[in-house]
């Protein structure tokens, strides 16, 4: 009896086990490419019998003589990139009597509690991880001591609002570094207190925007409370005191207006905190030399101590990466005269900004029951809205474009409409402390034009124009040290009061000069396309355009843009004390150029209102009023914050009614499964146009076609038909490869860095924001940066980078701002372009994000922002179109171009982004001459699934997703909830002739992008991929196996007890 | 039939009541959102009920076949397995949204309230296959004189 039990119970608990070791085993099997990235093993690998990895390799410098791979000198090349990066972007903004550089062997103070933890990184989004160098190392050793310096970062759960910190890495036991430190002495005493307040002030060197705001800044009370004799240490470490004020920036979240903590003397979140203002008054009575460092993305609010003249200098030092702080003790030191100038403007109060009326949570008056679909998997709300009432004047087209109206006195733009910071009315000296482009250096510089501008203007057989100035600046170092610097050229156009808006200065491109002795002089080229000075008219023959209209153009070279301007208005007999001869004027009229000749885009496409959706006028008129600078009182934006919804067009697209899934169309004529042999390794440098690619594609078959057209990555599916296997492809972000050194997804490189190297697990998203690249105004230093995480691709096995970020700063409160370059759309489009150029030379393809509109980190799931299509294509799409065309890089035999993209999550009024023809298709890939990877952003907009594979984006982020055909397929759950209706399947196209021709587009486009990188390292005709037995997969088979043969056995027991018993009977 | 029930018989009622409860929290799981809708919702609901009506036969058949009956100790284990069955769905299925709700997407409140339901619902269907086994290795009838 008692026996029956036993194998009774035993059967039971067995099949519990196995059935437990199965589904363990499913799931690890479907999530397999990630968990290989988060565990470092490696569960299959491509396997080939060909000679392989003939395309794209490192630099010499980073292998090994038998051609394996160094992980020393890669460390050590990220270093002196990341070093090189913080001293060319960080920007002088103070530096009264000289008091920089601190002279050798100073011994000075750190002060503030982010003095010992520096913001390096973002909490979420680019992150900083592993082992660094802080400031107080920077500034006092000459060896790194990464065991004891790893980066940290805070989660907090916001259900349960725990917030745990923990290090980026478990530890490092890899190489220690020698360095070339400042060689200054650091006050022990103070970082002591600083580490031992660290426990109640959590600080971390990976920190992001909170929507209710506290620097968590220690007061004087705190630090006395901690070492009552501190300030005793003033006097051996008085040389200088070193400030350091932070604000961080991360994916997520944002800064909200009037989002701060009560009580702690501040009103906004970027203004400094009254424990901050008295580290700096500590500072005064530690030293007679005050250094302020802003540690920050975002512009900080910093006109008090531009105007205290006890604060000495002031160094904006962005967010410097991992090893960022040598070159900001580079500067300190002066090693390096620093060279950067601003990204944006920094406002005495970025509450001015007109942007900032209409920033935050909005939602309709009437959303319930009338915006009816979901938010899909990421929760978001279709509600949300944002108007963009401030036009064309973001950032310092604003302010400079209003200080420019004040001095011509047009517009009513003396007033008081929209002071914040001014004692009466509207005055630019006081709502700006510091403007775009501006930085100082440890020396002089003249900047003389050297002839005439040289203007040519070429019409294309395919009817575009090619029109560019270029102006030959000679740059002289008039002081007396070493020095180098930029060089910005901007532009103004003919405005009519009442017309076009249009900005009064806008930069239209740069270079920097190499290092200049003292009396040394470089003539440095800048090429200017015209076409970025052409405005765009919305109602050009009622159908919209670029027009350059006749009438006198000025450019000036100038120290960012209000010298800039200062210049032209010098030029033009305006009132205003400036350097006329650094300022041209041109008279241009149509028998240079024709007015609307920027009308036909450099791929012959005619350009034409393709978003008027974008604009909410569009379906109600008249209800938003935009800013005009022809009456910057009457239309200074009003907070639009109970929109009602009436147009039905407009309720329809809110709900994502945008397509139909047809179901009886023709579609006899597209070819599917033609078996003509074509592979895709064959692909490798075959043109675009080249009728090669069609032949590979029609050899697929339509569902192979389906999947590639929906899984977009990480893991991307292959095609049997053409010879491509499923591979683990995309990661971000645009700092680094996400993916440490030993979790390689190309095991089978020849300078793969074995699991065993003791820097194995060094992660290579080690890099400063992008702020820092771009303040560089250095385009071949963004190229080096690029072309490094080019080579990090091919130690980790990524061919294609979900980065870096190219959505333009619409105002200061942006969380995200640190991971996007700039409030300028060209410097952010130059930075891009040569990121991207860069990181193709290894193989690497950048996928900028987020295509477009992604203006703001709260409700980013799918808040409609509307903005006029005006400001759409020259503030937020112009950065993208500069990178997408990179005309730098065409030659007559070869179009550069961008191979990627990664969608925004963001509508453009109130239709999706990933949904819009004219966004993905009109603008980018017919004007633009896009051919690449447009993947979506994760899981973003799985309910409208035919809208989003016939607009022109190529493919969903479909991020864990893995073992297509089996384990992922089609018909999974994951697309169930179509706003049409329809049921997603392998067949669901069948009769749509439309959607069949646009997923033979965005094949073509993906496997062309593949076929320009590093992944072709990996593919001959022999190329298959080999499960491996890794230690999971090892322990849930040994699982099965084992209860299942325990389970039998003990059902076999049990029967023959059962049997037994009987017989005893 | 009450009088020949034992202690093995009341704890797999309770595994029954936990399927129960299973299935209820599967299917809250799967309606709160359209976007976590499981699309196999009828096949685990199918899924869970015959575990519970398996758990019930493994209940009556001992009072009709007596202690330790062929029938009940395969409707038991075929009662775990297909608790298992859901569960490991379940799972799988949610498995993408879990990771977004402790890392990027911890925002996501629908997603929460998917997440608590699905852990719910997963936690009762491994409680009853608990009290399944528990009650596998005990006399499940008595003998009535």
């Amino acid at each position: 009896m008692k026996r029956t039990g036993l194998w009774r119970g035993l059967t039971s608990l067995m099949c519990f086990f196995l059935a437990l070791s199965i589904m363990a085993g499913n799931i690890l099997e479907a999530n397999a490419a990630t968990i290989d990235t988060y565990m470092g093993t490696q569960s299959e690998r491509m396997e080939s019998e060909g000679a392989l990895y003939d395309k794209f390799k490192p630099s010499a410098e980073l292998l090994n003589a038998d051609g394996t791979g160094n992980s020393h000198a890669l460390i050590q090349k990220a270093i002196d990139l990341n070093r090189r990066q913080a001293y060319e972007g960080s920007v002088l903004l103070k530096n009264e009597n000289n008091v920089l550089p601190l002279a050798s062997g100073a011994n000075v103070t750190l002060l503030g509690i982010r003095s010992h933890k520096p913001v390096l990184g973002s909490a979420f989004g680019v992150k900083v991880w592993g082992p660094v160098i802080n400031l107080e190392q920077a500034l006092r050793d000459n060896r790194t001591d990464f065991a004891h310096t790893i980066s940290d970062s805070a989660s907090t759960n916001w259900q349960t609002g725990e917030t745990t910190i923990a290090p980026t890495m478990d530890g490092w036991t890899g190489d220690e570094f020698d360095f070339d430190g400042a060689g200054y002495g650091v006050n022990p005493t103070m970082i002591d207190i600083y580490e031992k307040l660290l426990a109640s002030y959590h600080h971390e060197y990976n920190e992001g925007a909170e929507e209710v705001f506290d620097p968590r800044e220690p007061s004087l009370d705190d630090i006395a409370a901690v070492n009552a004799d501190y300030k005793d240490s003033f006097t051996q470490y008085g040389d200088a005191a070193i400030v350091v004020i932070s604000r961080a920036s991360g994916e997520s979240h944002d800064y909200l207006p009037g989002g701060v903590v009560p009580g702690l003397g501040m009103d906004e979140p970027l203004a400094l905190s009254q424990n901050e203002r008295d580290a700096i008054a500590l500072a005064k009575e530690c030293s007679d030399k005050v250094i302020v460092l802003i540690n920050s993305s975002s512009a900080v609010e910093i006109a008090e101590l531009k105007n205290d003249p006890e604060v000495d200098a002031i160094l904006w030092i962005g967010a410097p990466g991992a090893y960022g702080m040598l070159g900001v003790a580079d500067i300190l030191c002066g090693k390096v005269s620093p060279s950067g100038g601003l990204f944006d403007i920094f406002a005495a109060r970025n509450m001015s900004a007109p942007a900032m009326q209409n920033m935050g949570n909005f939602r309709y008056a009437n959303a319930d029951g009338t915006v009816v679909r979901g938010g899909g998997m990421f929760g978001g709300n279709t509600g949300m809205y944002i108007m963009e009432a401030e036009g064309i004047y973001v950032g310092y087209r604003y302010y400079e474009t209003r200080y420019y109206d004040c001095v011509a006195g047009q517009g009513n733009a003396d007033s008081k409409a929209g002071v914040y910071a001014s004692a009466g009315n509207w005055n630019y000296d006081d709502e700006v402390a510091y403007g775009f482009g501006y930085g100082l250096s440890y020396t002089t510089f003249s900047f003389d034009f050297e002839g005439e501008p040289e203007f040519k203007v070429e019409k294309k057989d395919n009817g575009s124009v090619d029109a560019t100035a270029t102006f030959n600046v000679k740059v002289t170092n008039t002081g007396k040290v070493a020095g180098k610097t930029s060089v910005q050229i901007y532009g103004q156009a003919p405005y009519t009061p009442g017309g076009l808006e249009k900005s009064a200065i806008q930069l239209l491109n740069y270079d920097k000069s190499q290092v200049l002795q003292p009396g040394e002089s470089e003539v440095v080229s800048v090429v200017c396309d015209l076409q970025y000075i052409a405005s765009y008219d919305m109602s050009l023959n009622g159908e919209g355009g670029y027009v350059l209209d006749p009438g006198t153009y000025y450019f000036a070279v100038g120290n960012g843009a209000h010298a800039a301007l200062q210049n032209i208005m010098a030029k033009q007999g305006l009132a205003v004390e400036a350097n006329a001869d650094n300022a041209y004027e041109r008279e241009i009229d149509e028998s240079f150029i024709e007015r609307t000749a920027f009308s036909v885009s450099k791929t012959g496409e005619k350009i034409v209102n393709q978003i008027p959706y974008s604009d909410w006028n569009y379906f109600q008129p008249g209800e938003v009023t935009y800013l005009s600078r022809s009456d910057w009182a009457g239309t200074w934006p009003k907070t639009y914050d109970q929109m009602t919804l009436t147009n039905q067009e407009l309720i329809d697209d809110l709900n994502g009614k945008y397509y139909t899934i047809a179901t009886d169309d023709d579609t006899s004529d597209i070819i599917w499964e033609e078996d003509n042999g074509t592979k895709f390794f064959e692909m490798w440098g075959v043109d675009y146009d080249d009728p090669k690619w069609e032949r590979l594609i029609n050899n697929m078959t339509l569902e192979e076609a389906q999947y590639l057209a929906t899984y977009g990555g990480p893991s991307i599916p292959g095609a049997e038909t053409i010879g491509t296997v499923e591979t683990y492809m995309t990661e971000n972000a645009g700092n680094g490869v996400a993916v440490n050194l030993n979790a390689s997804k190309d095991t089978g490189a020849p300078w793969n860095i074995a699991v065993s190297d003791p820097n194995g697990n060094w992660h290579p998203e080690v890099f400063g924001n992008s702020p820092l690249t771009a303040s560089s105004f250095n385009p071949q230093l963004c190229y080096d940066l690029g072309a490094f995480v080019g080579e990090e691709s091919l130690f980790t096995g990524i061919p294609i980078l979900w980065g870096p970020g190219l959505n333009t700063h619409r105002h200061a409160y942006n969380g995200r701002n640190g991971e996007y370059y700039s409030e300028d759309p060209i410097l952010s489009g130059v930075t891009a372009m040569e990121f991207a150029v860069g990181a193709l030379e290894y193989g690497l393809i950048a996928a900028p994000k987020h295509y477009a509109f992604n203006d703001q980190e709260t409700n980013r799931s799918g808040v409609a922002p509307y903005m006029t299509e005006q400001r759409a294509r020259e503030v937020e799409l112009r950065a993208y179109q500069y990178a997408f065309e990179a005309t730098k890089y065409d030659t007559p035999e070869f179009d550069q171009g961008m191979r990627g993209l990664m969608i925004s999550f963001s509508k453009i009024g109130p239709v999706e982004c990933t949904a819009s023809v004219g966004l993905m298709t009109n603008i980018l890939a017919k004007e633009w001459g896009f051919r690449g990877y447009a993947v979506t952003d994760i899981y973003d907009d799985f309910d409208i699934y035919g809208a989003v594979l016939t607009s022109g984006a190529t493919c969903y982020d479909t991020r864990g997703m893995a073992g297509f055909y089996t384990n992922t397929t089609l018909d999974g759950g994951r697309f169930a909830d179509q706003v049409d209706g329809s049921v997603i399947n392998a067949q669901v196209f069948a009769g749509d002739a439309t959607a069949q021709n646009a997923i033979k587009a965005s094949v073509h486009k993906i496997l062309f992008a593949m076929s320009q990188s590093n992944l072709m390292n990996r593919y001959d005709p022999t190329t298959r991929v080999v499960k491996l037995p890794v230690v999971w997969r090892t322990a849930y088979q040994t699982a099965e196996y084992a209860f299942g043969a325990l389970m039998v056995c003990s059902a076999v027991l049990y029967l023959v007890a059962k049997l037994r018993k009987k017989e005893e009977k | 039939m009450l009088k020949k029930f034992t202690a093995a018989s009341w704890l797999t009622v309770l595994a029954a009541i936990a399927g129960i409860v299973g299935v209820a929290f599967m299917l809250k799981s799967s309606n709160i959102d359209t976007a976590y809708a499981y699309k196999t919702v009828s096949k685990l609901t199918l899924m869970g009920v015959c575990g519970v009506v398996l758990c019930l036969l493994a209940v009556w058949t001992p009072t009709v076949f007596g202690n330790h009956d062929i029938i009940s100790t395969f409707g038991a284990v075929g009662a775990i397995a297909l608790f298992m069955a859901v569960v490991g769905t379940m799972v799988s299925d949610r498995v993408l949204m879990i990771a977004g709700l402790f890392s990027y997407n911890s925002q996501n409140m629908v997603g929460w309230s998917v997440f608590y339901a699905t852990v719910t619902g997963a936690v009762a269907f491994v409680l009853g296959c608990l009290l399944l086994i528990v009650a596998s290795f005990m006399k499940n009838a008595k003998t009535v004189k």
